[in-house]
């Protein structure tokens, strides 16, 4: 952007002033360099202290466990549920449920995408407090 | 360039041309906003829809595809042997303010086997942490937060 002179009349031809642009550009590009670095999004569950007393939760009949089998099979307090329906299954089962609380319980050969996938369903269908069932 | 002296002509100052300069901080602007997120990926993220955003500044556990541990210790990069992930963790609780010891992030990578996911969990509970939280990716359906 430099400084035309003036054609035959011999004045200036005053040119956009850049300083402006430049600092707008500069603050864009660091926000986008600082802004990378947050806004993750995540899953929250809750696991027990190690060494709990017993390694299961309390099987009373209150208590729901879903576990995750492979070949994408679940089984809710040892009852099958339809893995393609599970988010819709879960949903009816806490509908009448006061205390939205799951244990979830995958064996350890399975994947971790597994285990988020069962996870995600339970939050979706509405289930407050997620608990991971540890190894024993 | 200024004044002429023989032809007595006065020619204005030109100043710094700035266009060119112009155009390298849009290109350093574009190439950051689109090399950044392929950069920052670490192990790749399983997708959930039902995923809500997490606070920052938390201790954050990563497992990679490979099943090495990795803690946001700025002090010792690298991956963590499983024998001292407990006390790396702790080390790591350690160095947050006590408000920012409520939840451990978990950023472990889809396929990785979920016994290695145990031990990381043992790790975490060993260090008194009840709260995890496991970091996700975008879902092409997210559902809406307020779940």
């Amino acid at each position: 952007m430099a400084m035309h002179a003036g054609g035959t009349r011999g004045g200036l031809t005053a040119s956009i002033n850049m300083t402006p642009m430049i600092d707008v550009l500069l603050v864009l590009l660091i926000v986008f360099m600082v802004v990378q670095a947050g806004l993750q999004r995540g899953l929250s569950v809750h696991v027990p202290p190690p060494d709990a007393g017993e390694p299961k939760p309390p099987t009373s009949a209150d208590n729901l466990v879903l576990e995750v089998e492979p070949g994408g099979r679940y089984l809710l307090n040892r009852q099958p549920l339809d893995g393609t329906r599970l988010t819709e299954e879960l949903r009816a089962v806490f509908a009448s449920r006061p205390r939205k609380l799951l244990f979830v319980k995958a064996s350890e050969q399975m994947s971790y995408g597994q285990v988020i996938q069962a996870v995600d369903a339970s939050r979706a269908a509405g289930v407050e407090v997620i608990g991971i069932v540890a190894r024993h | 360039m200024g004044r002429d002296l023989v032809t007595r002509i006065r020619t204005p100052h030109t100043g710094i041309d700035v266009a060119p300069f112009i155009g390298a901080v849009m290109t350093l602007l574009i190439v950051s906003m689109a090399l950044t997120p392929a950069i920052a990926c670490g192990p790749k993220l399983p997708r959930a829809r039902a995923a809500v955003p997490m606070k920052e500044n938390r201790v954050t556990l990563g497992v990679d595809n490979q099943g090495r541990f990795w803690i946001d210790d700025v002090a010792n990069p690298g991956p963590v042997p499983s024998r001292h992930l407990a006390a790396r963790v702790g080390s790591a609780l350690a160095a947050h303010p006590a408000e920012e010891r409520d939840v451990i992030y978990l950023k472990a990578d889809v396929g990785v086997p979920y016994h290695v996911v145990q031990s990381a969990l043992d790790a975490v509970r060993a260090n008194g942490i009840r709260r995890v939280g496991l970091i996700v990716g975008p879902a092409d359906d997210p559902l809406p937060v307020d779940l």
